[in-house]
């Protein structure tokens, strides 16, 4: 084991490969090509490809998002059907100063189109993006299993993949059509939720775990008849209307195993709210309860 | 073990492994600590560890390293899995909070080894498939190489460029975006 041995190039390709995914970016991980005839094609057999804003801007030249992005997995060698995990990280605040894409805003109509381009074998994506006008999203998979979305600007968003097993909304969502039978895992930061608007079609009544963190979205667990671990944050609403129907929102909550609750700590209502809320799901078994004090920016445990 | 109850976990807990290094060096470790190795565990679920399992490709200097990690990593282990089958309070939360601060300055001293030595880890974490040492490791070397130069990398690593200048400027005109 003398000094001055290249170690790091006798490592087996599948371990070089989770060192460059460690890298958390598909451009670094592209420029080891040029380390030596070694590392020329090892990155383009990369699992997971991460087009991320901050640490890998889109090229300058190319105009729209599936271009971009084809522009990273184009290199990619033609055997390289393993591509199963994407995320592309493309938020306007990184670049404020060019135009389009470049500014991080995309249109509605590319993101469908990169997730039909890429589907057969794409299993997770994460979407980062800021729309460019308000817009509705379509992503019609038969691949996916693993969707978050974190995309500004979004009017109506049509879901249907079939073999969709965990679903994350991050940003309010006007609308929505989720169809995905096999769903298990729901995180929903979507904002308000009104069943008119928001349809979930052909979902299971039987979730693995369900977290609602958008406040005014509690009646989305009447969607459900048993969850194995439901996670909600609420707020109490100041006057007696928006109290009442966050208690009625809450009269019956799923059958749950465990329990998690997040309260915003104030001085109003809050005893008979966890009351209401505990004798609402007496199925759980076990139960923990988060006091979050918007004074204080550390969160509270009680 | 997920559905053994907790008298058998106190059994298998006890239940003690000799690990052979390729030196021949034997190392006595409980079951628990052993079987954060998925390959091991694999061996003590076919039954095929009386007399000791063989570890012909990891030297005693980097199992005792292995070792230690797993010890370490097996108690907390064991802690989350206490932790679900009991009530969150304030002050048990604190306890874990605590816990988890302390594991994370163990990896950090774990990691403090020279670069020949962080490559056997990789190595043995891979063969015996400990996947937690394994990401360790690995993201280790990942933060050693982000923002540095191919020529960087290449005087860090003792990585000898073998292309020709024109097959260098090729491969950077085919990637060019990643070089913007």
């Amino acid at each position: 084991m003398g000094v001055g041995e290249d170690r790091i190039s006798a490592l087996p390709d599948e371990l070089l490969h989770d060192i460059l995914v460690c890298l958390r970016s598909t451009r670094a991980a592209v420029r080891t090509s040029v380390l030596s005839r070694r590392w020329r094609h090892v990155w383009a057999h990369l699992p997971e490809v991460i087009l991320s804003g901050r640490d890998a801007p889109p090229p300058p030249r190319v105009s729209s998002l599936p271009d971009s992005v084809d522009a990273a997995l184009a290199a990619f060698s033609a055997t390289a059907v393993l591509l199963k995990r994407l995320h592309i990280n493309i938020m306007s605040s990184d670049d404020g100063a060019s135009q389009g894409i470049h500014d991080g805003r995309v249109e509605a109509s590319e993101l469908t189109d990169l997730v039909s381009k890429h589907g057969p074998v794409l299993k997770n994506l994460s979407i980062f993006v800021d729309l460019v006008v308000v817009s509705d999203v379509s992503l019609l998979s038969d691949s996916l299993q693993s969707l978050r979305l974190f995309i500004q600007n979004m009017r109506q968003l049509e879901v249907v993949a079939p073999r969709l097993e965990k679903l994350l909304v991050w940003r309010h969502v006007m609308g929505a059509r989720i169809s995905c039978p096999k769903l298990a895992e729901l995180v929903w930061n979507g904002g308000h939720y009104d069943p008119s608007h928001h349809k979930f079609e052909d979902v299971r009544r039987h979730l693995r775990l369900l977290e609602i963190e958008s406040y005014g979205a509690a009646s989305l667990m009447r969607q459900f008849v048993e969850v194995d671990n439901l996670k909600l944050q609420i707020s109490i609403p100041w006057g007696t209307p928006g109290y009442e129907r966050l208690l009625n929102e809450t009269n019956q909550l799923p059958k749950c195993r465990t329990l998690h609750i997040s309260l915003l700590w104030d001085d109003h209502g809050i005893s008979p709210a966890m009351l209401h809320l505990l004798r609402s799901c007496n199925s759980a078994r076990k139960v923990s309860i988060n006091l979050i004090d918007c004074r204080d920016p550390l969160w509270v445990m009680s | 073990m997920a559905s053994a109850g907790s008298g058998d976990e106190k059994a298998a807990a006890a239940a003690m492994i000799t690990l052979i290094s390729s030196d021949n060096e034997k190392f006595e470790v409980t079951e628990a600590t052993a079987t954060l190795s998925q390959t091991i565990r694999h061996m003590i679920e076919d039954g095929c560890t009386d007399g000791g399992v063989p570890l012909p490709n990891v030297t005693s200097k980097i199992l005792a390293r292995v070792i230690e990690y797993c010890k370490k990593h097996a108690t907390a282990a064991a802690g989350e899995e206490g932790s679900s089958s009991s009530f969150s309070d304030a002050a048990f939360l604190e306890v874990d909070r605590a816990f988890l601060e302390e594991l994370e300055e163990f990896d950090d001293a774990f990691l403090e080894v020279d670069r020949a030595t962080l490559f056997d880890l990789i190595l043995a974490a891979n063969y015996l498939d400990i996947k937690g040492l394994l990401n360790l490791t690995c993201q280790k070397v990942a933060d050693s190489v982000k923002g540095k130069t191919p020529e960087q990398i290449r005087e860090m690593y003792n990585i000898v460029n073998d292309l020709t200048p024109e097959e260098e400027a090729e491969i950077r005109r085919e990637t060019q975006w990643a070089f913007e």
